[in-house]
């Protein structure tokens, strides 16, 4: 009987908890659905803030475009260096130890918080560089931060790949760059790029890192890359923080929280369709 | 005409030493079988000769002279070109059977389609795998059966023109028709191409060869032309496998 007893209260554990995170979540996106259809309009999406004090009318243009800026500068810098950490690591490097360094390494990196994370590009970027509070300050910073997540992902995916597969191909005499190039990479790519979407949606949705780098309140669209940046999280940061609207700061939410869905199921589909292809 | 020769060859893990000192000639434009229990060491030895037991994590010692001039002092990958291997465990690449084979002659500057096409179908033939692969050669390699497999890994292995091919075990998946096709295969490869074959069947051995070398826990214990080996083998130790297994 006591086994009866304990395998129902595990499952009521199980559902119970299952129960509250989905009514949690559900509160969550159906109250700023909720609240923040009211102010989304085309207009809204498609203006500059206006109003006194700026915000209280007007859109959101230049949080958007600069939100997306500063995911693709932060998407492209750290899949660059992590896709190149990844194949260094787990194809070229000879010696355990430095391996462990770099895991070490990487390991300490997603563990740093984000604000310091901003901090370290504010002295180095902005100061110590002199970029200035910038597009590019603000990107490089978010592409520090997801670094280490796409880093671990594609080692992993890279270290997946079947051994005996690399050896027939150097067994034909054929270079270690090529065999990377036209046989490794191909079957990861799928892997990696999920990574980056997956990191670029974390990255898209960071205020902290950005505060210090390159966003400036309600900045323009950007010129180039050293003019500075509005980003979405950094004006729903303003709009509440300094009390302007709280309508709008329901639909700046509303948005943001679509776009990351939205590479979030990018992400997915794409991960979901290596699983069927590795079939 | 030796087209290799071994002397005093010795394999590592680590530590752990598995061919101890095997000195060897392998001929020209023959078949020479390997045969042996197993763990004595077949499939080292082959790792070896192509320059492929280092990528292994193991290490070797000892002098090869390869066409005249010292074995070790190639650049490896232009002894793996001209000392092809084909695994115990079939390989094929996850792209198509084509790609498979265009894989490695586009590596080293074939570019024009034609030729390309000419170098698939041609090697698919000499493997026997073209009647069945024919109609569709941009399907996956993997889709292929166990013993399709291996003849893609052989075809793909001659893509490159090595003058040596080295098999392990290139029957141990397939069936009596598959393995007389190979064997067949392996004769007019002869010809032209020198082949050292490692197997467990000793009726193929006998079959196709023309030297065999007996390989005994790392050392070469009887080495000389088949039928020798198996009507009069010198080592006690030859006979008893021979028979072992026969009886
Ligand atoms: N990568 C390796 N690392 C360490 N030891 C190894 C490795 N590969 C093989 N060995 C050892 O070397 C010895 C010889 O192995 P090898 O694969 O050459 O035998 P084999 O004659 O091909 O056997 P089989 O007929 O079963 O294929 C075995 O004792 C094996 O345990
Ligand atoms: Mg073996």
């Amino acid at each position: 009987m006591k086994k009866v007893r304990d395998n129902f209260l595990f499952r009521m554990w199980l559902m119970l908890s299952a129960l509250i995170v989905l009514a949690l979540v559900g509160f969550i996106i159906g109250y700023i659905v909720l609240n923040g259809m009211k102010s989304i309009s085309l207009d809204f999406l498609l203006s500059h803030p206006k109003g006194i004090p700026l915000g209280a009318e007007g859109g959101i243009l230049p949080a958007i475009v600069g939100s997306l800026l500063l995911t693709l500068i932060a998407c492209a810098s750290a899949s660059v260096l992590a896709l190149a950490t990844a194949v260094y690591v787990s194809f070229y490097c000879q010696s355990r130890q430095l391996e462990t360094v770099v895991h070490v390494i990487v390991q300490c990196m997603a563990g740093v918080p984000s604000i310091v994370v901003g901090l370290f590009g504010y002295t180095f970027l902005v100061a110590k560089l002199n970029l200035g509070r910038s597009l590019l300050s603000a990107g490089l910073t978010l592409g520090v931060m997801i670094f280490p997540f796409i880093e671990v992902r594609a080692e992993k995916s890279l270290r997946e790949f079947n051994r005996a597969i690399l050896q027939s191909s150097y067994a034909l005499g054929v270079s270690k760059v090529y065999t990377l190039l036209k046989l490794v990479l191909p079957q990861c790519k799928a892997d990696i790029v999920a990574a980056v979407t997956l990191a670029g949606g974390f990255a898209m949705g960071a205020a902290a890192p950005i505060i210090l780098t390159g966003a400036v309140i309600f900045a323009p669209i950007p010129r180039s890359l050293s003019s500075p940046v509005m980003a979405l999280p950094f004006h729903l940061y303003i709009l509440t923080g300094e009390g302007i609207s709280l309508e709008k700061a329901y639909a700046t939410a509303l948005v943001l929280m679509v776009l990351i869905f939205a590479i979030n199921i990018v992400s997915i589909a794409l991960t979901f369709r290596r699983k069927e292809v590795g079939r | 005409m030796n087209i290799l020769e071994l002397i005093s060859l010795k394999a590592y893990y680590g530590n752990k030493q598995v061919l101890h000192g095997i000195d060897m000639v392998i001929r020209k434009n023959a078949i020479t079988a390997v045969i042996g229990p197993s763990g004595c060491g077949k499939s080292t030895l082959l790792l070896t000769l192509n320059r492929m037991l280092e990528e292994c994590g193991g290490r070797a010692e000892g002098e090869i002279i390869f066409d005249g001039k010292d074995f070790f002092a190639y650049p490896k990958e232009e002894v793996r070109k001209r000392i092809g291997i084909v695994f115990q465990k079939p390989t094929p690449f996850p792209l198509s059977i084509y790609r498979n084979l265009t894989y490695a002659p586009i590596y080293y500057g074939v570019r024009d389609k034609k030729r390309l096409k000419q170098i698939v179908e041609s090697k698919l033939k000499v493997a026997g795998l073209y009647e069945e692969v024919q109609s569709d050669l941009h399907q996956s390699a993997l889709q292929l059966s166990g013993g399709q497999q291996q003849r893609l890994c052989i075809a793909r292995a001659l893509t490159v023109e090595p003058e040596i091919l080295l098999l392990d075990e290139p029957c141990s998946a397939l069936d009596i028709k598959n393995t007389a096709n190979i064997e067949q295969m392996l004769l007019r490869l002869a010809r032209d191409y020198t082949i050292v074959i490692v197997t467990h069947n000793l009726a193929q051995a006998k079959r196709i060869s023309d030297y065999t070398a007996f390989l005994l826990d790392g050392e070469l214990v009887e080495y000389d032309e088949t039928a020798k080996i198996f009507s009069r083998p010198e080592d006690q130790r030859t006979r008893e496998y021979i028979e072992g297994i026969y009886g």
